[in-house]
């Protein structure tokens, strides 16, 4: 079953995908799906041993193109609407054992190239209002399979955090005439101890208002919104920046870190969207070696956030990090 | 929206990408995309993608 539910409480859409639960669970190496199929082995969702990096369907997809009717019947109080959208699962490398840290920047390069393909692909769609890319790496955050991957929800909708970011720069842009994050871009090079590396195209930086300790975003330093607007150039600036900020996220406690990562563009709903800038979010969940920032209490019920460091200190400690050779 | 200083990096040159599009059994879409290791000739000709549905 799969269908839209309306929260009137919040104003916001909530996904029920309950096949989902039959889904493949941290399957051993020989059963990896996201593997090539071996001659004579478990045939898996990649028929093919060479290629470069495959994007393909989910099996087990929360939204479909062509929804079955909702289970249940909704009313003025509850809207309800069909579970339309798309989900798509993008293998980055045919090694089961990479992460995208260990990744060549020529390969990143290759899959910033392949995510632009999906972006316009998927935004093209009729039921697609915004291509959200994301990335779960690590037990720690609930992956499934460890073989390298990400994923890319198309929308019908604009998802909550996207809207209130969209009317945050809006709000910010009809006051001041300017883009919001280009502020926030030149006050974090005007400040300079939260950034943790720079090249010609893009900025990271831990955010002032980070959430978590070692939250970093990547950003755009012209005014872009899309993947779509950057040339190859940027497209390799971007490669590096990445590479140079997951390199430093596995030296920091000499492990490969979980995050999740979070593409943050402009929707694909036709609407002006112009004032909204492109940027990553890389939301790591550990704040020590051995211990997790939990959602809990004030975060998942109140929706009000405590961080148990300074961002200053955290973007030293990873701009160090960052800085110490080079990532290639 | 605010002035940016425009990139001086050096144009990066990207290999050709070649997307196969074809379906599993059950229908769903699965592309691959693979990348020519010689370059091409100007940095922009690999968002001249070539579909060979299967």
């Amino acid at each position: 079953m799969s269908e839209l539910r309306w929260n009137p409480m919040l104003g916001e859409w909530i996904a029920t995908a309950t096949h989902r639960q039959d889904r493949t669970f941290l399957p051993p190496p020989d059963y990896c799906p996201l593997c090539p199929t071996k001659p004579g082995g478990v045939e898996t969702e990649i028929p093919e041993a060479a290629f470069d990096i495959v994007v393909f369907e989910n099996r087990f997809p929360s939204l479909r193109p062509e929804p079955p009717e909702p289970a249940i019947e909704g009313g003025e109080l509850y809207p309800v609407r069909p579970g339309a959208g798309i989900c798509e699962v993008v293998v980055y490398t045919s090694d089961h054992t990479a992460t995208l840290a260990h990744l060549p920047v020529e390969r990143i390069h290759n899959l910033i190239r392949v995510w632009t393909d999906r972006y316009a692909a998927l935004g093209a769609m009729d039921c697609v209002d915004y291509v959200f890319i994301f990335e779960n790496k690590g037990e720690a955050i609930g992956v499934t399979l460890h073989h390298p991957h990400g994923q890319i929800y198309g929308y019908s909708f604009i998802p909550p955090k996207i809207a209130r970011e969209l009317e945050q720069s809006k709000t910010h842009f009809d006051k001041t005439g300017r883009c919001l994050v280009c502020d926030i871009v030149a006050e974090e090079f005007r400040d300079g101890r939260r950034v943790v590396a720079e090249n010609a195209g893009f900025v990271a930086f831990v955010p002032f208002f980070a959430r978590y300790p070692f939250e970093v975003h990547i950003v755009a330093r012209r005014h872009a919104t899309a993947l779509t607007d950057f040339d190859a150039t940027e497209r390799r600036l971007l490669a590096e920046m990445m590479k140079t900020v997951l390199t430093a996220y596995d030296r920091l406690f000499g492990f490969s870190l979980p995050y999740i990562m979070s593409m943050h563009q402009r929707p694909t709903d036709g609407g002006d969207h112009g004032h909204y800038h492109f940027h990553i979010e890389f939301t790591p969940p550990h704040r020590t070696p051995t211990k997790l920032k939990y959602l809990a209490g004030s975060e998942s019920g109140a929706g009000m956030f405590i961080n148990d460091t300074l961002p200053e200190e955290t973007a030293a400690r990873l701009r160090e990090l960052a800085q110490t050779e080079s990532p290639e | 929206m605010n002035e940016q200083p425009e990139s001086n990096a050096p144009d990066a040159r990207e290999p050709v990408m070649r997307r196969r599009e074809t379906r599993m059994p059950d229908g769903r879409l699965l592309i691959y995309f693979d990348f020519e290791a010689e370059k091409a000739e100007t940095a922009d000709v690999g968002t001249e993608m070539e579909s060979d549905a299967r």
